[in-house]
């Protein structure tokens, strides 16, 4: 699932650890995410849009 | 009386089951223990059934820690996803040696006569069975 984790973190000036800890995940996690290679559960991409100042889950997480 | 810390170690992920070691706590802490161990045992060196029990209580205490580290150890839903594919994998994998193996022991002491199964060997099997039956039946009454 390809996502803008990545873009938006860095508009938000914060490092994979830090959303990490802010989602309570592993930077392993993020990092994961960000290239597009897992799948998050619902709960998760909630989390991280609200992280991540977002509204929609579908602002941060584009469904292909 | 539990002692060490889940933020002291990590799951293993390699070369077995059990904890891998993350903090220098986490080091310190196994080095007490094994410090502890060859202590207990020059203390009770002169009774082999002192050496024995004092052994086997610290092994016990190991094992409870242990297992209470690894049940608090905390994971995220992919380190989750990861464990549980891994350990499916690892059961498919001792599954297939352990019905190899009661198959060959079967035809061996078929054709040498006898009929004798190893009780561990089918006492693994069986276990195995009851408790992805029993796993299975949770899971599907809790959703």
């Amino acid at each position: 699932m390809e996502t803008k984790i990545r873009e938006f973190r860095k508009e938000q000036k914060i490092t994979q650890e830090e959303l990490a800890a802010m989602v309570e995940v592993t930077r392993q996690t993020i990092n994961s995410l960000e290239q597009g290679r897992y799948n998050p559960s619902l709960e998760l991409a909630y989390k991280i849009t609200k992280a991540l100042k977002k509204d929609k889950i579908e602002d941060v997480f584009i469904m292909e | 009386m539990i002692i060490a810390k889940p933020e002291w170690f990590t799951r293993r992920k390699y070369g077995g089951w059990g904890l891998g070691i993350k903090t220098w706590q986490g080091a310190a802490y196994l080095a007490a223990m094994f410090i502890a161990l060859i202590v207990l045992i020059g203390i009770t060196s002169e009774s082999i059934q002192m050496t024995l029990a004092v052994t086997g209580i610290w092994m016990a205490f190991l094992l409870v820690d242990v297992f209470d580290v690894m049940w608090k150890l905390k994971k995220d839903e992919r380190e989750r996803i990861h464990e549980a594919i891994a350990e499916r994998n690892a059961a498919w994998g001792m599954m297939i040696v352990l019905s190899l193996g009661v198959f060959i022991e079967v035809l061996y002491n078929t054709l040498n006569g006898r009929v004798y199964v190893n009780p561990f060997v089918m006492g693994a099997l069986v276990v195995g069975v009851i408790i992805k039956s029993v796993t299975n039946y949770k899971l599907e009454r809790q959703n």
